[in-house]
């Protein structure tokens, strides 16, 4: 009897210690579960454009995001702009929480989809938002797209300076852009105050096709000695030939892209691709914490950086002194492919 | 007579023994659990606090040490370059400045103004500067400010990207003739909340970076600052600023204050503010009350739960100790129960062989006594019982003998008037009917005699049943008739009906009132008076037996109830009777006494229960 006695005593010890155990162990599990897993969906129209979300990515883990509590959908069109629609929609048949988007034309395509589900669309590095109609006011998005503008046109200006920096011969310089993309609008003032400030004639050339770009290279280049090439899938797609032409022709070219510099551009001044994806990264998350992105401004780029391509610099007979170049952030040694 | 006591569940040693768990056990857990849960609550409400305290204090750090950092820097710089403030050389100066502006991350623009007040270099981060921007200043209040060597920091404002800008400037030299120049930065506030987002706030909790004037100039949202979000609801921002104008030295000050209010989004707070040395601006560091405790009410849920665990199972097992602890004693007192019963037989078994185990023999060795004893009682009662039938006997023949003789003279008269009277006429006179009722009822009256006596002497187990005494006593005087009418002595019984019943064994009962019947009846040889008296008082019945008899010497009175004392001649008493009768009332659960009557004879009384089966019945 009290062998039974003290048995019974045991068991309801060690049953009590499970019971302990095991609720701590399924409040633990409860708690894990209640962490909501988010879905990002990232449409992107090439792989090159992707750095700017590896920033938004690594930016998100400083606010608790992270593979462990969001899943990224990327859509790639491969540069097939007219397959964006399609993917944009299979984002939101996946019901992702919030579109993340890298260029004018995957917001283009977010922005018809998402009209009415009301799905959030947070841009990487896209300009001219207002003037192209994808936000009625930056300050006031006025619909569920927000995000981090490049000001790519904005700066326009600092890269004619920068330019004139760089090679004080510029005399006129060939400003490369694509109307479909980049509406010049009140933002050029910037580019022709600078071009006024530093004695500077432009020839300012809309271009839609790759053809397009690289019969004005070949056809103006003999008369300019500088070329800036705006923001656009048109000059990022052609960006070798038009790496090749500048320096068969001699022409210093700076562009709006990081990337580009590494590809043998001369030059480029703003915000790079990941520090965009960096900066979108506290946008992103706060619509994750259930901030309306209507009321959230769209930000200009925090960090502005001017790299240069040392080895394209010599190629073309320019003097690359970096220790008397303190405006400089990042020399930049790529030979072109 | 012995008082009957009832067991309420409340009384029992199990709820005793559970109520003295829970106050030595449960109480003191709770008591601890609570005592450490506040000390808890309070310790995270300080954690919190000081986290938050920390964090401003961060913020605080952050915003003056870049200000003085960059004071001292452009100071340094000044100092090393002492051609710097010349019309000379801009382009170098200009690359000075590209230099500083890469340093500093936060800085929008550098101005170099010449001792004249002429801008001589002027680099900015975002917008394209040529000579022809360079301005004569010499007339701006700011400038005038520098002249005198003092540093200015101009109020924040929102820039066309969206920025929140505000001007730092830094005299070069000294006074008048010793001032060579300044610098005039615009620094942006976004870069340095860039940097401040990076501490980090406790969950939901925001940073706010208030003006002189209360307005955001920062926030841990940055979008809530181009929204131009007022925040001047907030008691943390409103008291700042009352705090501001209070202390003539706020620029030094660094104290924060931590209280709990309703913020500029209508949420209940926990803040922090104080004032940013140098800059004179406020920190404030709110976080919602349900984000700041919600861990602490997780960890009290959590507390709370192990605690109602413990306690389930301490409470279990105390009850499982209790039973097992008490089953012994139950069986105890079941035995008890058993043997106040009447049943002898029970045995309780041994279950274990500590105290309660001794105590348990020891009850088994008592109740074997008692059975033996009682056994020994039953047979002391039987044998005065068949000594009392002897006694009886005699009355009993008497008694018989008279209706004999009457059925002989009606024998031997019908007989005689047969021979001498004509039949028919004596048919036709119903003499035969007369004569034959007659012996029918002394025939009758011989049989309630003997049938007296054979009910008696009946030898049966006890056994208790409801029962009427002026019935028992009826009976009794049946069999005492011969020597009442021989020893010519009055009857007198009193008693007020309905008399309730008792629950005893009326053969038993019947022993007792014969008993005491006969020892009045041989105290009064020479008539007298014999009274029982029946009253009803509570849950008992009293019977008194009253003789008028020669009453007992004082001195014998005290032995009385002791077996084999008698005053009685030898050859009329066993001495048994009194004391037989004492076993039996004390059987029923009753009391019987004797003493002498206040003037004459005896007084034997009796009190007997009225169990609760008899009362409930009526």
């Amino acid at each position: 009897m009290r062998k039974k006695v003290v048995s019974i005593c045991l068991l309801i010890v060690i049953a009590t210690i499970l019971i302990l155990y095991y609720s701590t162990y399924l409040q633990t599990n409860a708690e894990v579960k209640q962490q909501k897993v988010y879905k990002i969906g990232i449409l992107t129209t090439t792989e090159e454009r992707l750095v700017k979300t590896d920033g938004m990515i690594e930016g998100l883990k400083q606010y608790g995001l992270s593979d462990d509590n969001v899943d990224f959908i990327i859509k790639n069109s491969y540069k097939d702009i007219d397959m964006l629609e399609d993917l944009a929609q299979e984002l939101v048949d996946d019901e992702v929480d919030i579109i993340v988007t890298t260029g004018t034309a995957e917001t283009t395509a977010a922005k018809k989809v998402t009209n009415e589900k009301n799905i959030p669309v947070v841009f990487i590095g896209v300009g001219c938002t207002v003037e192209l109609g994808l936000v009625e006011d930056s300050i006031s998005t006025g619909c569920n797209i927000t995000g981090v503008d490049s000001h790519y046109v904005q700066l326009s200006g600092k890269r004619i300076e920068f330019l004139k920096r760089l090679v004080p011969s510029t005399e006129k310089v060939l400003v490369l852009y694509n109307p479909n993309t980049t509406p010049f609008g009140p933002s050029s003032v910037f580019l022709y105050e600078a071009a006024e400030k530093f004695n500077i004639e432009l020839d300012i050339t809309p271009v839609t096709t790759s053809k397009e770009v690289i019969d004005a290279l070949n056809q103006k280049s003999n008369d300019v000695d500088g070329v800036m090439i705006m923001c656009s899938l048109l000059f990022e797609s052609n960006i070798d030939s038009i790496t090749e032409i500048t320096l068969e022709k001699q022409i210093p070219a700076i562009g709006v892209l990081d990337r580009h510099v590494e590809e043998g551009v001369l030059a480029f001044y703003g915000s790079t691709s990941y520090n965009e994806g960096v900066q979108a990264s506290r946008i992103v998350a706060n619509i994750l914490k259930g901030q309306d992105p209507q009321i959230i401004p769209i930000e200009s780029p925090e960090q502005l950086e001017l790299h240069v391509n040392v080895n394209t610099a010599e190629k073309l007979g320019i003097d690359i002194e970096t220790l008397k170049m303190p405006f400089v952030d990042q020399f930049v040694y790529s030979e072109k492919r | 007579m012995k008082k009957q006591t009832r067991s309420y569940w409340y009384n029992s040693i199990k709820l005793r023994l559970m109520s003295i768990m829970i106050i030595i056990s449960i109480i003191p857990i709770l008591f601890l659990g609570f005592y450490n849960i506040e000390i808890i609550k309070k310790e995270i409400q300080n954690s919190i606090h000081k986290q938050h305290i920390l964090t401003a204090s961060r913020v605080s750090y952050v915003v003056s040490d870049l200000v003085k950092t960059l004071q001292t820097s452009l100071e340094t710089v000044s100092l090393t370059n002492t051609e710097i403030f010349d019309d000379s050389n801009i382009k170098n100066k200009e690359n000075l400045i590209y230099g500083i502006l890469k340093k500093f991350p936060h800085l929008e623009e550098i101005v170099m103004v010449s001792a004249d007040g002429k801008e001589i270099v002027r680099v900015s981060k975002r917008y394209a500067i040529s000579n022809e921007d360079l301005n004569i200043i010499a007339d701006n209040v700011l400038f005038q400010k520098l002249k005198q060597g003092k540093s200015f920091i101009g109020s924040p404002e929102i820039d066309i990207d969206n920025q929140i800008i505000f001007d730092l400037g830094v005299p070069v030299g000294g006074i008048n003739e010793d001032f060579r120049g300044g610098f005039i930065v615009k620094i942006s506030l976004r870069q340095v909340m860039q940097e401040i987002s990076s501490v980090e706030v406790s969950d939901g909790g925001y940073i706010m970076l208030v003006d002189e004037n209360g307005e955001l100039i920062g926030h841990s949202d940055y979008s809530q600052v181009l929204r131009r979000q007022d925040v001047s609801e907030s008691k943390g921002v409103s008291n700042l600023l009352k705090s501001k104008v209070n202390d003539e030295d706020y620029l030094r000050n660094l104290e924060f204050k931590s209280i709990i209010y309703e913020s500029y989004n209508g949420e209940d707070v926990l803040g922090v503010y104080g004032l940013i040395p140098v800059v004179g601006w406020g920190v404030v560091v709110e976080q919602p009350l349900v984000n700041a405790y919600s861990t602490l009410d997780k960890m009290l849920f959590r507390l709370n739960s192990v605690l109602f665990i413990i306690l389930i199972s301490i409470t279990i097992l105390g009850i499982i100790f209790i039973f097992h602890f008490i089953k012994p004693v139950e069986e105890l007192a079941k035995g008890v129960a058993s043997v106040k019963k009447g049943n002898l037989d029970y045995k309780i078994p041994k279950q274990c062989t500590d105290e309660i185990g001794l105590v348990i023999e020891a009850f088994n060795e008592m109740i074997e006594e008692i059975k033996k004893k009682r056994e020994n009682e039953n047979l002391a009662i039987k044998a005065e019982k068949k000594a009392a039938i002897g006694v009886l006997a005699a009355g009993v023949a008497h008694e018989i003998n008279n209706p004999m003789n009457n059925l002989g003279f009606y024998a031997d008269d019908l007989l005689e008037r047969l021979e001498t009277e004509d039949i028919e006429q004596l048919k036709k006179e119903g003499v035969f009917k007369e004569y034959l009722l007659n012996i029918r009822e002394e025939i009758y009256r011989c049989t309630d005699i003997t049938q007296s006596l054979l009910n008696y002497s009946r030898e049966v187990e006890p056994q208790c049943k409801k029962v009427y005494i002026p019935n028992i006593i009826d009976r009794v005087m049946k069999l005492v008739k011969y020597p009442i009418s021989k020893q010519n002595i009055t009857i007198n019984l009193k008693y007020e009906e309905p008399l309730p019943y008792i629950y005893v064994d009326e053969s038993q009962l019947q022993q007792v009132i014969l008993n005491l019947v006969t020892n009045s009846l041989d105290a009064m040889n020479s008539g007298g008076i014999l009274t029982i008296c029946l009253l009803s008082q509570g849950n008992s019945i009293c019977m008194e037996v009253i003789d008028t008899g020669e009453g007992i010497e004082e001195g014998n009175l005290k032995h009385v109830f002791d077996p084999f004392f008698t005053t009685k001649p030898v050859g009329k008493g066993t001495g048994l009777g009194l004391a037989i009768s004492q076993v039996i009332v004390e059987r029923m659960g009753g009391t019987i006494s004797l003493r002498n009557n206040q003037e004459i004879g005896t007084k034997a009384t009796i009190w007997l229960p009225i169990v609760a089966e008899v009362i409930e019945d009526g």
